[in-house]
């Protein structure tokens, strides 16, 4: 599946890509394993284990939050993807 | 009962015609806890003030420091060292001397929670993810609304959670970002104010609240946007 993917601020800093990219994956968390391999550095942003994302990382299809249990779904081509960092401030 | 000064001072939104002195007196009448009184705190508190909110009862255990000062707009250098309760009551007392404020120099924590909250509305104005919480637990308890923001930078966030009818703050979070939270000024300004709006339309019974929805502000884009946010199914307070 050909799926569109687009970070907030703070991983569009921590990879200098300010443009949405694509990418070929079939679930949500392969979307992301694409992103790492293509950008190493969010590594340490994103996972907390290999396979286990970071409890503040987000993730958003079709501008609809997910969670883990829909991780593993199959995604539609063409399908949005976008990475969000939990932030707290105040 | 509004009394002429009161008419006179609200008057420009009690000409609206969803306001009117009906919608006043729900205001004076309206009892709004608001938890930090920070960067968001600062513009949440203010504008609840100016609106005629009856009761506002601030709670936040801080002294203002100097480090505080480029967001945090209710105080000023002379109140370096000073309780941010007690200072941020000084300031709205004079914004607006018709409401009652109930300033509370504590930290929030599981003994003091529900008798601090009682039955007002609650305002999320905290910095961090374990009392923010609390804060859950407690509005789910006494099925009471909870007005949601949070910061980073030039980024902020808001949204209105409803007991049952609402995804609840611990299904969006299970963590956040570790390390100091940088903030720009005017950043808890927008979404401080976006929260107090909420209050306001709950209060009075207006369209459209932030339920189910997430607003996300990208102050680098200058553009606003949302997300849809159901509940989660794993999430063990709300389920």
């Amino acid at each position: 599946m050909n799926i569109g993917l687009s970070m907030s601020d703070l991983l569009k800093k921590a990879t200098g890509q300010y443009e949405p990219i694509n990418v070929s994956a079939e679930t949500p968390l392969e979307c992301v394993q694409a992103l790492v391999t293509r950008f190493p550095d969010l590594n340490k942003w994103l996972y907390q284990e290999p396979g286990k994302l970071k409890s503040h990382v987000w993730l958003l299809v079709n501008d609809e939050r997910i969670y883990a249990n829909d991780y593993h779904k199959p995604l539609q081509d063409k399908d949005q993807l976008f990475i969000m960092i939990a932030v707290l401030g105040g | 009962m509004l009394t002429k000064h009161e008419i006179k001072r609200y008057e420009s939104q009690i000409i609206l015609p969803d306001w009117g002195e009906n919608g006043q007196e729900k205001l004076k009448a309206s009892r709004v806890v608001v938890i930090g009184a920070g960067g968001l705190g600062s513009a949440v508190l203010t504008y609840l003030a100016v609106a005629g909110v009856g009761t506002i009862r601030i709670v936040d255990s801080d002294n203002v420091e100097l480090s505080n000062l480029n967001r945090q707009v209710l105080y000023a250098d002379r109140d370096i060292g000073k309780a941010k309760a007690d200072s941020a009551c000084k300031r709205l007392g004079a914004v607006n001397p018709h409401i009652q404020i109930e300033p509370v120099n504590a930290e929030l924590n599981e003994s003091n929670v529900f008798e601090l909250i009682e039955d007002y509305l609650i305002v999320d104005a905290l910095d961090n993810l374990e009392t923010r919480l609390l804060l859950n637990r407690v509005s789910l308890s006494k099925q009471l609304p909870l007005f949601h923001g949070a910061v980073y930078g030039f980024e902020g966030r808001a949204t209105t959670i409803i007991p049952k009818q609402t995804p609840c703050l611990q299904c969006l979070y299970q963590g956040s970002l570790p390390g100091q939270v940088a903030v720009v000024g005017a950043t808890p300004g927008i979404i401080g104010c976006i929260q107090a709006t909420e209050v306001i339309k709950y209060i009075l019974g207006l369209e459209a609240l932030l339920l189910g929805r997430l607003l996300v502000y990208d102050g680098l884009k200058m553009s606003f946007s949302q997300v849809n946010i159901t509940k989660d199914p794993a999430c063990e307070a709300c389920r």
